[in-house]
């Protein structure tokens, strides 16, 4: 189908409103998985560019945008369809307002086929496992580009572990200052440099 | 050598006595003498008493203003919120329509304005209490960064949708960070610190850095070293795809992060530019002083063997740092003589 080649490029290129027109044209005709594949395909395309320094942080965003605007349209032919879909919540750590990299992950989640509770920047860790726990997510995704709020990771693992739920979940890492040492250090289950890198580790797990 | 000399010698392109040695410590030296981030944010006083204390104590060889903390963008309408745990945030993004905000944007006035009156004195009690011995070191923001603080995330977006309208953002940003760093070298500032994390090999294609960053650190740069002060540039993250465009800047140091490698730049950068770097952030949160020693020995080795170099973190390091880690640099560093 040209409508959804066509539409892998309109997601490179950022165009929003091509995009939205695109798939609002075609949604009643195709199965909704179709179009999580082109956002999968799209994003997964640009991942390999930006891994090889093709393209950086302005042209995933731009992209991004698609993704994001053209989510609500799914959401219903998701539902319809009963598909099932792990949940990840997500958020930037309470005292870092960074919000780029979590939102980049974030997005590509979702072009994998995710439930992505994003729970936005500056998350205690309180809202943290109240949303995991409500929306019962198996994964919870960690962020942070500061060193001085690197201990908030520490801290919500410690909380898990007193709480008794630390292997309801997945803890998976990321931010400028943390590393895979960092990880092991605190007792988080990964550690992930970019948002590729994450949504390949979790389909690994799948 | 004084401490001065020796940080004057190694930015002038030479070699000093020894290795100087210099460490983002804003938050740690605060947090080491018991106070708190309003002592910090609202206290000159007691945050210069912090950086010169510690400068003193452990025998580094730089004092700081209160760098990183956006204050030309709070001055100019965004809002810092802190906690005493030091965790700051500036939010309230003043420019968020890009084509109709910009009218209303006025430079701020370094001498009346947000907290840069509190950075000044800060900066001039520093260089009181220092004199000739230690190096006053202020921070401003790099242009692109100051905009991004004032336009917030969507600035990313801009840079591909509305470019033209960023370029007049940028104009508007410049002539504030001229007046600021100015201000800051007529209160008594050696050396002036460009910041732009913004520009990040993390984060911007090399082009766009040459297009926006660097075209804007260059005209600042430009007017700083008129007063006669020293700049140096930090930008963070993996900057190694873009060394060679540091040499054209006009300015007399660089900062690197630690995802750079010191070899690399020295090759890229010859040995007139002073490189300053780049022992790990989280390594001087998490690791052992012997560790934290081998690390800075091997960034002396790296791009300090001839001088032209100043032994430095990486970035600006956790306000829960041993101390020992940074006595572990000061003393490898004084071990080095040249």
């Amino acid at each position: 189908m040209k409508e959804l080649s066509d539409l892998v490029e309109l997601i490179k290129q950022g165009e929003v409103a091509e995009s939205i027109e695109t798939v609002k044209r075609i949604i009643d005709d195709i199965a909704v998985e179709q179009i999580i594949g082109v956002m999968t395909k799209a994003m997964r395309e640009l991942g390999e560019r930006f891994e090889k320094k093709e393209v950086f942080i302005p042209e995933l965003l731009v992209a991004s945008d698609v993704i994001s605007e053209l989510m609500p349209l799914l959401e219903p032919y998701i539902r319809k369809r009963n598909m099932q879909r792990k949940t990840v919540v997500i958020g930037t750590v309470e005292g870092d307002i960074h919000e780029i990299g979590k939102n980049i992950v974030s997005i590509v989640l979702k072009a994998e086929g995710y439930n992505v509770i994003d729970l936005g920047t500056d998350v205690g860790i309180d809202t943290f496992l109240a949303a995991a726990s409500k929306q019962e997510a198996s994964i919870i995704g960690l962020s942070t580009l500061m060193t001085t709020t690197m201990h908030v990771q520490q801290d919500l693992i410690e909380e898990l572990v007193a709480q008794g739920g630390r292997d309801s979940f997945f803890v998976i890492i990321g931010g400028a200052p943390v590393s895979r040492k960092w990880a092991e250090r605190i007792g988080a289950d990964a550690y992930c440099d970019d948002a590729f890198s994450t949504a390949a580790l979790l389909n690994s797990l799948s | 050598m004084t401490s001065y000399q020796r940080v004057m010698t190694a930015l002038g392109g030479g070699k000093p006595d020894r290795v100087p040695v210099m460490v983002f410590n804003r938050d740690w030296t605060v947090n080491h003498l018991g106070f708190s981030a309003s002592d910090m944010l609202g206290n000159a006083e007691r945050f210069v008493f912090a950086q010169y204390y510690c400068a003193r104590s452990f025998g580094y060889d730089v004092v700081q203003d209160a760098h990183g903390i956006n204050a030309e963008s709070e001055a100019m309408g965004c809002r810092l919120t802190y906690t005493e745990d030091f965790q700051l945030k500036l939010d309230n993004n003043p420019v968020k329509d890009l084509d109709n905000d910009l009218a209303d944007l006025e430079i701020a006035d370094p001498h009346k304005d947000g907290r840069l009156p509190l950075l000044l004195n800060q900066t001039s009690r520093l260089k009181e209490l220092s004199g000739s011995e230690l190096v006053v070191n202020s921070y401003v923001q790099a242009p692109f960064r100051h905009a991004a603080m004032l336009r917030g995330n969507d600035i990313y977006r801009d840079i591909i949708r509305n470019r033209e309208k960023l370029y007049e953002l940028l104009e508007i940003t410049l002539a504030n960070q001229v007046v600021y760093a100015t201000a800051l070298v007529h209160a008594g500032a050696d050396v002036i610190a460009v910041s732009d994390p913004t520009s990040s090999g993390d984060v911007v294609s090399p082009g766009q850095w040459l297009e926006i960053g660097h075209r804007y650190v260059k005209e600042l740069v430009r007017y700083i070293k008129k007063t006669g002060a020293k700049v140096y540039l930090h930008i963070c993250g993996d900057t190694s795809d873009r060394l060679d465009t540091f040499a054209t800047l006009g300015i007399d140091g660089i900062s690197l992060d630690e995802k750079v490698d010191l070899e690399r730049a020295r090759k890229t950068l010859g040995d007139k530019m002073c490189i300053i770097g780049n022992v790990g952030t989280t390594n001087m949160l998490v690791n052992r002083p012997e560790e934290i020693a081998e690390e800075s020995l091997m960034c002396i080795e790296k791009a300090g063997g001839n001088g032209s170099f100043i032994l430095c973190t990486g970035c600006g390091i956790s306000k829960d740092c041993p101390p020992d880690n940074i006595a572990a640099m000061v003393k490898t560093a004084s071990a080095h003589h040249y």
